[in-house]
């Protein structure tokens, strides 16, 4: 029940954002906040399109295409499309980094599971690279054929009584990982925990603003975090 | 009608730095302006949406040319009048003789002066629509509904409505908002009912 009343509070200062953010009041985290979740929040999209159309039959501007939306429609067309300037090649670390959250919050929450089970593989991969490497590593033959599974463990005796085991998977595709590649999935990894973190940090300042009385301070943490 | 030089500035720039987001926003707060105007140089209903489309869709990759000097709507206005006449013109049909002026766009009341393809089930719908809102504009607490109005009617900005009811910046916001929340959780079923 608790934690229904704090998403109903999320969601409701995210739709307080829209509002402010309607009226180009919102600050530029808010800001950044509701065009992050405008594309995948549907009922965050129809909060925007009714705010507008109330304003609209407030002031009697509405038009008879007032239940008519092109967003969608307009969305889809400009789908592969990119603002061919130059200020958008020098696009700022703000502007990289919201797409990037969002981008990284689909991916996790489409292929999380996949994702962990490719990230174990990879360390799996990279556990017996280095094995390899190292002198005396006579368990693993030169293999003939790729993906094939030699000696898959060996138990071999330790010290103080316990027994060590130690993987042996070789191919020639895992021995060839160029440090190039290596660096890019590292590349990759890096931003995706400090994207992942800055997606915790923003979820734990939005929850800090519902429980403190100070609500901009936790804001103000996760900006001097994004700055650094 | 309301204009919003500054926040479509930010929009605008955001779009401009590849965020499409932004556009999307934009997309939302002008369509059913846009519609109305190209309404009223298109009469086909289904024609109007796909002109209007275009004429976003030509705004968007034109928007590294928008330099701000005239507002985002003063600007999104021009083009969808020629999209228009270029649909027109494309059909064969004849441009209407009188223009509407594209420097009055940003005081351009598009209810009044474009609606040309009314149907009585759509008057109905507007007018029930506009009933129920102001019905419950009625009903709200004094603040809220003076915030609201000083806000969708009059276009003030949040400091210029806090020095007017003298209170800080933060309650604005907060009373606007909640004015929406009120209005929205009445119009929100009848627009689901259509």
């Amino acid at each position: 029940m608790g934690e229904k009343s704090s998403h109903n509070h999320a969601r409701e200062r995210l739709r307080e954002s829209l509002s402010a953010a309607m009226d180009g009041e919102a600050s530029e985290l808010e800001m950044r906040r509701v065009l992050d979740r405008l594309d995948s929040d549907d009922e965050l999209r129809g909060a925007a399109r009714r705010y507008q159309m109330v304003g609209d039959l407030i002031r009697h501007e509405a038009t008879d295409y007032m239940g008519i939306d092109l967003s969608a429609g307009i969305r889809e067309q400009l789908k592969d499309e990119h603002v061919s300037s130059e200020s958008s090649q020098n696009a700022t670390a703000d502007q990289v980094d919201s797409k990037v959250v969002t981008l990284f919050n689909r991916f996790w929450e489409r292929t999380g599971q996949v994702a962990v089970a490719a990230s174990v593989t990879f360390a799996v991969i990279l556990g017996v690279k280095q094995y390899n490497a190292e002198p005396g590593t006579e368990y693993l033959a030169d293999a003939g054929s790729q993906a094939t599974l030699y000696q898959p463990f060996q138990v071999k005796p330790g010290g103080y009584g316990a027994s060590s085991i130690q993987a042996g998977y070789h191919s020639k595709q895992h021995s060839s990982i160029s440090s190039e590649q290596l660096a890019q999935a590292q590349d990759v990894a890096t931003r995706a925990i400090r994207e992942r973190f800055r997606a915790y940090a923003l979820q734990h300042a939005e929850l800090s603003t519902m429980y403190s009385g100070q609500a901009s301070l936790p804001f103000a943490r996760l900006t001097t975090f994004e700055t650094q | 009608m309301v204009e919003q030089p500054q926040s479509d500035q930010h929009l605008v720039e955001r779009v401009q730095k590849g965020d499409k987001q932004a556009f999307d926003l934009l997309v939302i707060k002008y369509q059913h302006r846009i519609l109305g105007l190209v309404g009223s140089y298109v009469s086909d209903y289904q024609e109007v949406q796909d002109v209007a489309q275009e004429a976003f869709i030509k705004a968007y990759r034109a928007i590294e040319k928008f330099r701000g000097d005239s507002s985002f709507y003063t600007w999104l206005y021009r083009i969808a009048v020629n999209t228009a006449k270029n649909h027109l013109v494309s059909k064969g049909r004849k441009l209407p003789e009188s223009d509407i002026d594209v420097h009055d766009a940003d005081f351009l009341d598009s209810a009044a002066s474009l609606r040309v393809v009314d149907t009585p089930e759509r008057n109905l719908y507007r007018d029930e629509m506009e009933r129920v809102i102001h019905d419950v504009i009625r009903r709200l607490p004094d603040e809220l509904r003076t915030a609201v109005m000083l806000r969708e009617f009059d276009g003030l900005s949040y400091d210029e409505i806090a020095n007017v009811m003298d209170c800080p910046v933060g309650t604005v916001r907060s009373r606007i908002f909640r004015a929406r929340e009120a209005i929205d959780k009445e119009v929100e079923p009848l627009l689901r009912r259509g």
